[in-house]
């Protein structure tokens, strides 16, 4: 029974998931295609997802590396958007690729570094300060791309499109499909911080500072200011995230910047069990289903077209997480662990 | 006058050993009779009787003199028995007044009314504090002063304190005790629990002195009498079985200095002076709480010290804290990293999977560490088993110089005589070693110089049960 349990958490969500749709008049076997279609039918399917699925493994990823050094970042919504407009301003200003990319992760290193020195010298709830944080950066940026970083014919809410060079390289994917430089960066930030975490003497006292902080300094470890710069590091991270989706895909900041990735990848990363080598196929889950439903919307032509894509996914979620955690995988969090073991 | 409260012959088993072991002990009204004992004295357990939540094996109760049952807390309440607890119980999420008036609160209590009614009760406990607060918020002195309002509620006849003054400061203390002492004035039957030996002098107008769940002294003042014996006191809390060891050998005059700690003070002790040599067996012993762990951790590093100055000239060394769960080791982790995390375990600041293993694998033979295997999370073992993982991290590399608060708490006697084995073996090698430990025991047969810690003060003293007893009885009147 127990073990049966996360499936039966599972298949029950899908059940009602799929009455939900046939309350909205769409039939299972119309909808399960169209949502499998939409997110992996074909090559402008699969580039619509890892488009998604890129900035947010990226964001998972800060996330993964704050939560298992015993820091809750929440903000890596706020570290993306701040990044994203970094990265308009420098692409444009430089016209290459490469110092956007630069400038969106060193804003979104700032960005985490203030609530982390808030942490660390203040003892201010890092959880509070990185959610709050969030608010302000989308009215940063709010008021940039109205204001001082304005496209030059100030018609629209958004910064000055970025020239081609500053675009990412990427490959062509399908007809009108593309994967821009982003996702091998994702892949191998991943590696790196999954290598850090777990091969190294500073990734070793960082987790060991999660659940026994007088142990790390006892070692002569400077846990805090190395928790300052796990932090940033998370935030550029998300930074990068940013960058990665206006530098590849929007080529120009605006306010439908982040739009709820930077939580997403909260999940992400709990879905995952906050191990490195799993974020990549939680991101890809995630933004499958992104996606997915965003096809069936289109296609079925749902009334409360946005909520009810987010409704699916918000039970999916739920229930993928409510599934891990039966299953144990979850734990992976040192501070569950801690706080569970005998 | 008969006992407002009596336990006769009260006894409590668990699993065949008794806990508490046919103890008579009376609480008088307008009396504070203290109730000493080292952990596991059967202190709590007596309290926890009075209030209704250990029934007695055998034996049982009396008030005023009639033999009454206490089966439930609800009739420990309506008896007039009340009891501050060690951590405090109260919700920290909620407001002085929601937390005072949480027993009896009618649900459609409007705001002001609610706090209206709060600051009432809070008049007539003489205690100034602001209703809408947060509990979380307020000083610990306070919180303790809260809870003590809200134990009064019940505790018209007989109010118990667990260890009140362990979480104070000294000033709060003072305040706690003054508070105490009008209690006393008003006609409660006070019993003050504690291994403090000092509070239990200066308050109680009685003591008993309870070891392994028996009675084994029991001494009242006169109101202007002349005070305890405190040696006798000492003499029961700690057993007065002979010291029968060696003489430690003496150090060695030439050795080299690990240590100098001259005027340091932390929040809880020193100012003082420290000096240990290498091959130096020093053990800080007395009563717990009197600040040997913060003195312990400044010296280790972690804290930082509010004066004076530490030299140490040891590029080796070890710290095994006092507690295990949370400075000791990191739970989540497995064993070989709790190993490996030691400073100086690799060349490099990274390491491979197979450098991991050549680090950990041989010291957690060496020091037997009995688990599934260097994979598996610290927090998995048991005590005795998470000990030697910590031994084997801070030990293997001959430090020399050893910090080691309580290093055996809470392990079987083998796995106690190994981990003294290992810190006398390091120190044979040429380590200094400092070790605080409340074990009268253990001290004795690990140190080659004593000091005994009262209020943060360090005190040199023979290597004898007497002489330590007489230390600590001396210190504590003082």
């Amino acid at each position: 029974m127990k073990r049966a349990a996360p499936w039966l958490v599972a298949l029950a969500a899908a059940l009602l998931a799929l009455l939900l749709l046939q309350w909205q008049g769409i039939a299972p076997a119309r909808a399960l295609p169209l949502l499998a279609g939409g997110a992996f039918g074909d090559a402008n399917a699969w580039s619509a997802t890892l488009r998604i699925a890129t900035p947010l493994l990226l964001c998972a990823i800060g996330v993964t590396l704050a939560f298992r050094c015993g820091l809750w970042n929440i903000g890596a919504e706020g570290q993306l958007l701040v990044g994203g407009v970094a990265a308009a301003w420098a692409g444009h200003a430089c016209g290459h690729w490469f110092p956007a990319l630069l400038a969106g992760a060193a804003a979104g290193a700032a960005w985490a570094a203030l609530p982390a020195l808030l942490a660390v010298k203040r003892g201010v709830p890092e959880v509070l300060a990185t959610l709050m944080l969030n608010g302000v950066a989308l009215e940063l940026l709010r008021w940039l791309v109205t204001g001082p970083l304005q496209e030059p014919t100030r018609q629209f809410p958004q910064t000055a499109r970025l020239p081609r060079e500053a675009w990412l390289p990427q490959l062509a994917l399908g007809r009108t499909g593309a994967l821009h430089l982003g996702l091998p960066l994702a892949l191998l930030a991943a590696l790196a911080v999954g290598l850090f975490l777990a091969r190294t003497r500073a990734g070793l006292l960082l987790r060991t500072g999660a659940t026994a902080p007088r142990l790390a300094r006892a070692q002569g470890f400077a846990l805090d200011r190395a928790r300052v710069v796990a932090f940033a590091a998370a935030g550029a991270l998300a930074g990068l995230a940013g960058a990665v989706d206006v530098a590849g895909v929007a080529r120009a900041a605006d306010r439908s910047l982040a739009q709820g990735l930077g939580y997403a990848a909260v999940a992400a990363a709990l879905l995952a069990g906050l191990r490195c080598a799993w974020l990549p196929a939680a991101a890809l889950l995630l933004a499958a289903l992104q996606s997915g439903t965003s096809a069936l919307q289109w296609a079925a032509n749902l009334p409360g077209i946005d909520r009810f894509g987010l409704l699916l996914q918000g039970l999916a979620i739920a229930a993928l997480l409510v599934a891990a955690r039966f299953a144990g995988r979850s734990e992976g969090g040192e501070r569950t662990e801690g706080s569970a073991a005998p | 006058m008969s006992a407002a409260l009596a336990f006769r012959g009260a006894t409590k088993r668990y699993g065949g050993r008794a806990v508490v072991d046919g103890v008579d002990l009376e609480l008088h009204g307008g009396e504070i009779h203290a109730l000493l004992g080292e952990n596991g004295a059967g202190k709590t357990t007596l309290a926890r009787m009075a209030l209704g939540l250990v029934p007695p094996d055998a034996g049982g109760l009396a008030i005023d003199g009639v033999a009454t049952a206490i089966p439930d807390a609800a009739a420990a309440a309506r008896l007039g028995i009340g009891m501050v607890h060690q951590h405090f119980a109260l919700a920290e999420g909620l407001t002085v007044a929601e937390n005072l008036l949480l027993a009896d609160a009618p649900r459609a209590w409007r705001r002001r009314d609610f706090e209206a009614r709060a600051k009432e009760r809070l008049a007539a406990r003489a205690l100034d504090l602001d209703p809408a607060r947060r509990v979380g918020l307020l000083p610990v002195g306070l919180r303790q002063r809260l809870e003590i309002a809200k134990a009064l509620d019940h505790a018209r006849r007989v109010l118990l304190l667990d260890e009140p003054t362990a979480v104070l400061t000294p000033a709060e203390g003072e305040a706690l005790f003054e508070q105490l002492r009008s209690l006393r004035a008003s006609g409660l039957a006070i019993a003050l629990i504690t291994h403090r030996l000092d509070d239990a002098l200066r308050l109680a107008d009685r003591v008993t002195v309870l070891r392994a769940g028996r009675v084994v002294h029991a001494a009242a003042r006169a109101r202007a009498g002349p005070a305890y014996d405190a040696a006798a006191i000492v003499r029961a809390l700690f057993g007065d079985a002979p010291a029968s060891l060696p003489p430690a050998p003496p150090p060695p005059r030439d050795a080299a200095v690990r240590l100098v700690a001259s005027g340091l003070a932390g929040d809880r002790f020193g100012p003082l002076d420290l000096e240990l040599r290498a091959g130096e067996r020093v053990v800080i012993t007395g009563v717990d709480g009197h600040g040997q762990g913060e003195l312990l951790e400044t010296l280790a590093g972690i804290e930082r010290p509010r004066a004076g100055g530490l030299a140490i000239t040891a590029a080796r060394r070890a710290f095994i804290a006092g507690d295990r769960r949370r400075a000791g080791l990191a739970l989540p982790l497995s064993i070989a990293e709790n190993v490996a995390l030691a400073r100086g375990a690799f060349a490099r600041p990274w390491f491979t999977r197979r450098e991991l293993h050549a680090v950990a694998a041989p010291r957690l033979a060496r020091f037997d560490v009995r688990a599934r295997g260097p994979a598996q999370p610290a927090g998995e073992l048991s005590g005795g088993n998470q000990q030697r993982v910590v031994l084997a991290r801070e030990l293997a590399a001959e430090p020399e110089l050893i910090l080691a608060e309580h290093p055996t708490r809470g392990l079987d006697l083998q796995a106690s005589a190994f981990v003294q084995g290992e810190l006398l073996a390091a120190a044979a090698r040429g380590a200094a070693l400092l070790v605080a430990t409340t074990d009268l025991d253990e001290a004795l047969a690990l140190a080659s110089r004593l000091l005994v810690i009262v209020r943060g003060r360090l005190h040199p003293c023979a290597t004898t049960r007497e002489a330590v007893a007489d230390r600590l009885a001396q210190e504590a009147t003082r």
